[in-house]
């Protein structure tokens, strides 16, 4: 369906003839609306500065998360294990280098990729 | 705050009349007071690029198609104003004015406010679509069809034209 010139021109003058008529506003809307207003700009003193709230969140989550991953990268080594440990290093390096020596008859290169091995094992 | 109270009585009756032609009776006063809101909160931004009145009708017609979209989400129907209707049900003109009303309720919002904007409000297109924030191309198309939709409405309601 198009609008011929005509139709459109009669359509526009109706339009503006025949709209809808506003409402008077309450005596008393100015003071609402001020009122209004006034409110929110006190409520505005807690938010004066919404760039530091609009990055504050974000810039903690970060925080976090990279802190989370730090610490799953270097897991706080509990000082009683720690000793366990060595206990067991100490143990384990005595009877490995003790095997070396005593099966090759000297204590050679070989005994070297052992010790390297035994603290891979214990760490 | 004095400035902008003189600002308020400056505009009231443009605000008013566009959010009641584009949204509706339904919470006109709580629209009026949350648009003057906003226009409050942007005015300390507001740069001279653009006309102060044109910035007030952007901001306007945001506040009534976005409460448009409200109700519809919420199902409540943009309503003709009852006791209007039935107190003046007799005369030739007011029922003119129900039919446009209703009629402008078949229209997209989006398409509406072109049509209050430039029909009603007779502001010229290229501002409509500088208040719009889109191309003068998009504002004529959506005319087209907000004009279509409502002669079509028009004349299945008896109106003559």
């Amino acid at each position: 369906m198009t609008i011929d010139k005509k139709t459109d021109e009669q359509l526009m003058r109706f339009l503006k003839e025949n709209q809808p008529e506003t409402p008077e506003p309450k005596p008393d809307e100015e003071r609402q609306v001020l009122a209004a207003i006034e409110k929110r700009s006190a409520r505005k003193g807690l938010f004066q500065f919404p760039h530091l709230w609009k990055w504050a969140v974000p810039g903690l989550a970060t925080a976090a998360v990279l802190l989370a991953l730090f610490f799953l990268q270097n897991p706080v080594k509990d000082s009683g294990t720690k000793t366990a440990n060595n206990a067991e290093l100490e143990e384990f390096l005595h009877q490995t280098v003790g095997a070396v020596y005593e099966g090759n008859g000297i204590y050679s290169g070989v005994g070297e990729e052992w010790l390297t091995l035994a603290e891979q094992v214990a760490y | 705050m004095q400035s902008f109270s003189a600002l308020y009585r400056e505009y009231r009756g443009l605000v008013r009349s566009v959010l009641f032609k584009i949204s509706g009776p339904a919470d006109l006063d709580d629209l009026v007071q949350e648009t003057f809101v906003h226009i409050w909160k942007g005015y300390s931004k507001f740069k001279q690029s653009s006309k102060l009145k044109t910035w007030i009708y952007r901001i306007t017609v945001n506040v009534a198609v976005d409460s448009y979209r409200k109700n519809k989400k919420r199902g409540l129907e943009v309503v003709l104003d009852p006791e209007r209707q039935e107190s003046h049900s007799g005369a030739n003109q007011i029922v003119c004015k129900d039919l446009v009303q209703k009629g402008l309720t078949c229209l997209k919002p989006s398409h509406r406010a072109v049509l209050v904007l430039h029909c009603m409000e007779d502001i010229p297109l290229k501002e409509v679509a500088e208040i719009l924030k889109t191309s003068i191309g998009t504002i004529k198309s959506r005319l087209f069809y907000a004009k279509k939709i409502m002669l079509e409405f028009l004349q299945k309601n008896g109106v003559k034209l």
